[in-house]
């Protein structure tokens, strides 16, 4: 067994190694984000309980303030993608799929754990977890080598799933309220609503707080620092309040890029230590797996109720696109809301730190974005990649 | 403006904490807000303290008390435990900034004046200190009842504590100003002397100290133990030092984080094996330094953009342990101690460096280089409360008003010193000041 430091250490080290194995697959056009966050993972597991033993959980719970900074980062960062400016630039029937689409997909999940007698609280949890998909992902293979089939859907498919984040957020965001011991403690406690805004406000202060710091402060290093502060502090009150960091950041992240004058900026810095994070979030999930407790109903709703919801969800976007005069040359479009990526991890990791969901709920939901990962990427490259001949041609 | 975001800020984070109180229990989580406050509320701190004329590491240790355990509680003892990975990655780096900035080729005209002022200081310092100490304790009672024994053991525990300094203040303070010359490399070349030497000193202190006051037999075992420890922490960090020389040459990528993982590494080796880390890290940055001199601007540049930000929370963490009840409790003897302390700095040094030819600046501003006192100090003052029993905690809580004392008054004399001796290359005051910027290399 490991001592914290030591521990601190390889997780560091398997950040360097992550930035290291990307830049490698950037060069070489590689276009497989899955497969670098499941080698990750596949690391975490060997490194944990279930195989050599070097992480325990008692180990895993030391680095504790490592994982709640990671769950803020990944907030912070998504927040800095919301930017007023270009969603009002939205036609209004791209934003009314952008809602919609994801928010089926979430609804047959979440419909299916209630059939299955999960309960409504897991089925809640499930949607928001089903909600979030993977800009990343569809991002990689739709550039670079072999432009897709038809770029009118791979555009719409990408807005969908850029937009994804949004209603996955809000629904986690109540999700977590909901279940925070402050809200069930009665007596001497806050309403759910009232703790919704309290973190919420915690955000939106941050973000002014940041950007106020921020103002003059020229250096990377600087930048750096006061992000890595403020987002503790962001961390530290939403775990004081026993929510999760995660929809608060994204507040704060929202402010600095719609309030400030060198957001940008901001954005690069904070996109500097996500990679680092990620990878340091991605083994501690795959340390702390175990094969032991894993809820097959859970993993069955997730794999097979996201599938069908993104099917139906792949049929709203078509329909919606012929409406408006836009007709899709490609079928099976919804396979682009799968796979998932770094938000979805975040919530994983956020409600497995909070205690909320059923035993084996987490093992099953890494399991099931292990699966999509690699299906959906496989079924989205030969729906909307032209196919050798096309290529060729 | 930003004072009033940060403290309504802070003021959330406290409701925040006092909302969960009892109902949600997550110490990872009140650790990273009392991390938050520090970083936040200590570049603001900085900032204002720079303001002031003074350095930046007082803003941060003033933070670090007033959002500390003896004051406002919002950072506890708990989240200081928590933290402490911190304290060690601050302490390695400066360390190896310490052992990076000792050159050999800089100590040829220097050499007597360092040997002078270390021996002066550890021999005659020791001996003057311990003697007034012995005189005062016999004559105020400050301790309680001591017997004859006991009151010499306390004594020679003052005298050597007396010598020990802070060689993170001092490089911090260098830092900030990016100081150079002969002021500069004097003081940090008999920091690190004497921070080899001081444990060496404590160590046989201390077994005189038990002999008299428990009437324990000497054994000078524990003597050849310290020995063998520090002589084992330069052959460890010398290992450290070649390997990261060779990266530093070979692959040169990362170095940022890699000077941060060596000062881990050094910090986990010293635990498992018993070594003594300030000590590890400093060989490790000298041979760096010396021995692979071409790696050397790489390595020092990565430890300039690494450090600014491990400064704000290192320099926070101690002030947060800094208790001003204990200097109001002490009052007056802590005061005397501080003042004979000065007094004997002030003369000593001056002596020693005019003795030993050294140029003015130095006989006339290096003392104010000796003056600070923190994690040695601090460390000593526990030992002596848990090895001498019938007297150490009294005798620790004299240490530790004085350590504050030290701490606060000893940068700003530094860096005074640093300022009149002409050696600081950026300006102090205002001037400098740049709104939200961590102080950059």
């Amino acid at each position: 067994m490991l001592g914290g430091t030591v521990a601190f250490l390889l997780v560091v080290v398997f950040a360097l190694a992550g930035g290291e194995l990307r830049n490698l697959l950037a060069r070489r056009g590689h276009r497989a984000p899955a497969m670098e966050g499941l080698s990750f993972l596949v690391l975490g597991y060997l490194l944990g309980d279930e195989a050599l033993g070097l992480f325990p959980r008692d180990l895993i719970q030391d680095l504790r303030p490592v994982v709640l900074l990671g769950v803020a980062w990944i907030g912070l960062m998504f927040g800095l993608q919301i930017e007023l400016r270009v969603i009002s630039q939205l036609k209004p029937w791209h934003r009314a799929l952008g809602w919609a689409a994801p928010a089926v997909v979430g609804a047959v999940v979440g419909g299916g754990a209630v059939v299955l007698g999960l309960g409504a609280h897991q089925g809640l949890v499930l949607a928001a977890l089903a909600t979030a998909c993977s800009p990343a992902t569809l991002e990689s293979l739709t550039r670079g080598r072999g432009a897709p089939a038809d770029r009118s859907a791979a555009r719409l498919l990408r807005l969908v799933v850029a937009y994804s984040g949004l209603p996955a957020v809000l629904l986690f965001a109540a999700v977590t309220v909901m279940s925070s011991p402050l809200a069930t403690a009665g007596a001497g406690g806050l309403a759910a609503p009232e703790l919704l805004a309290f973190s919420m406000g915690v955000g939106v202060l941050v973000g002014y707080l940041s950007l106020a710091l921020a103002r003059g402060g020229e250096g990377h290093i600087s930048l750096l620092t006061l992000l890595t502060g403020t987002m503790s502090m962001v961390a530290g009150a939403s775990a004081a309040l026993g929510t999760s960091s995660l929809p608060a950041a994204a507040c704060a992240g929202a402010v600095i890029i719609n309030r400030g004058t060198f957001a940008h900026r901001m954005l690069r810095v904070a996109h500097g230590l996500e990679r680092p994070l990620l990878v340091a979030l991605l083994v501690l999930v795959g340390a702390s797996w175990t094969g032991v407790a894993f809820s097959w109903p859970v993993f069955g709703v997730m794999v097979g109720g996201r599938w069908l919801g993104a099917a139906l969800g792949g049929g709203l976007i078509s329909r919606a696109a012929s409406r408006h005069g836009v007709p899709l040359r490609v079928t099976g479009l919804g396979y682009g809301l799968l796979p998932q990526g770094e938000l979805a991890l975040g919530l994983l990791v956020a409600l497995e730190g909070l205690g909320i969901g059923a035993p084996g709920v987490f093992e099953a939901v890494v399991g099931a974005m292990a699966v999509h990962q690699v299906m959906g990427q496989w079924w989205l490259r030969r729906c909307l990649l032209p196919g050798p001949a096309l290529r060729a041609s | 403006m930003r004072w009033l975001l940060f403290l309504v800020m802070a003021g959330a984070s406290w409701a925040a904490r006092g909302l969960g109180v009892g109902v949600v229990r997550d110490p990872a989580g009140s650790a990273l807000l009392s991390l938050g406050c520090l970083i936040v509320g200590g570049v603001l701190a900085g900032e204002l303290a720079q303001r002031l004329r003074l350095p930046r590491i007082t803003g941060y240790l003033a933070l670090g008390m007033v959002i500390g355990p003896y004051a406002f509680g919002l950072e506890t003892a708990e989240d200081s435990d928590l933290l402490r990975l911190f304290e060690e990655l601050a302490l390695g780096l400066i360390a190896l900034t310490a052992g990076g900035e000792f050159r050999v080729e800089g100590l040829r005209g220097r050499l007597r004046a360092l040997l002078a002022i270390t021996g002066v200081h550890c021999v005659v310092m020791v001996t003057l200190v311990g003697a007034a100490m012995w005189v005062a304790l016999s004559w105020g009672g400050v301790l309680g009842p001591l017997q004859g024994g006991e009151m010499l053991a306390a004594a020679a525990v003052l005298g050597v504590i007396a010598v020990a300094n802070s060689p993170a203040t001092t490089i911090a303070v260098i830092t900030e100003t990016r100081a150079r010359g002969d002021v500069v490399d004097i003081v940090l070349g008999v920091t690190i002397l004497k921070d080899l030497v001081i444990l060496l000193l404590y160590t046989f202190v201390e077994v005189l100290a038990r002999a008299w006051s428990q009437h324990v037999p000497v054994t000078l075992s524990l003597l050849h133990g310290t020995g063998a420890e520090i002589l084992l922490s330069l052959l460890a960090g010398g290992g450290l030092g070649l390997l990261l020389g060779a990266y530093v040459l070979r692959v040169g990528r990362h170095l940022e984080l890699v000077v941060v993982l060596v000062a881990l590494a050094s910090a986990e080796l010293a635990h498992g094996a018993g070594l003594e880390h300030l000590i590890v890290c400093m060989a490790a940055g000298f041979v760096v330094r010396n021995l692979t001199s071409r790696a050397a601007a790489g390595f020092l540049d990565a430890l300039e953009r690494s450090s600014p930000p491990i400064y704000i929370v290192f320099f926070g963490l101690v002030g947060a342990r800094l208790d001003l009840g204990v200097v109001l409790a002490m009052g007056l003897p802590a005061l005397a101690y501080v003042g004979l302390r000065l007094a004997a700095t002030w003369s000593l040094t001056r002596g020693a460096a005019h003795l030993a030819g050294s140029p003015p600046p130095v006989v006339r501003f290096a003392w104010m280089g000796f003056v600070a006192q923190a994690g040695v100090s601090l460390g000593l003052a526990a030992r002596v409360a848990t090895r001498l029993p019938s007297f150490g905690p009294s005798l620790a809580t004299l240490i530790v008003a004085a350590v504050v004392i030290n701490q606060l008054v000893g940068p700003v004399l530094w860096e005074h010193a640093l300022h009149s001796s002409g050696e600081a290359t950026l300006p102090a005051g205002p001037a400098v000041v740049r709104k939200g910027a961590v102080p950059s290399p």
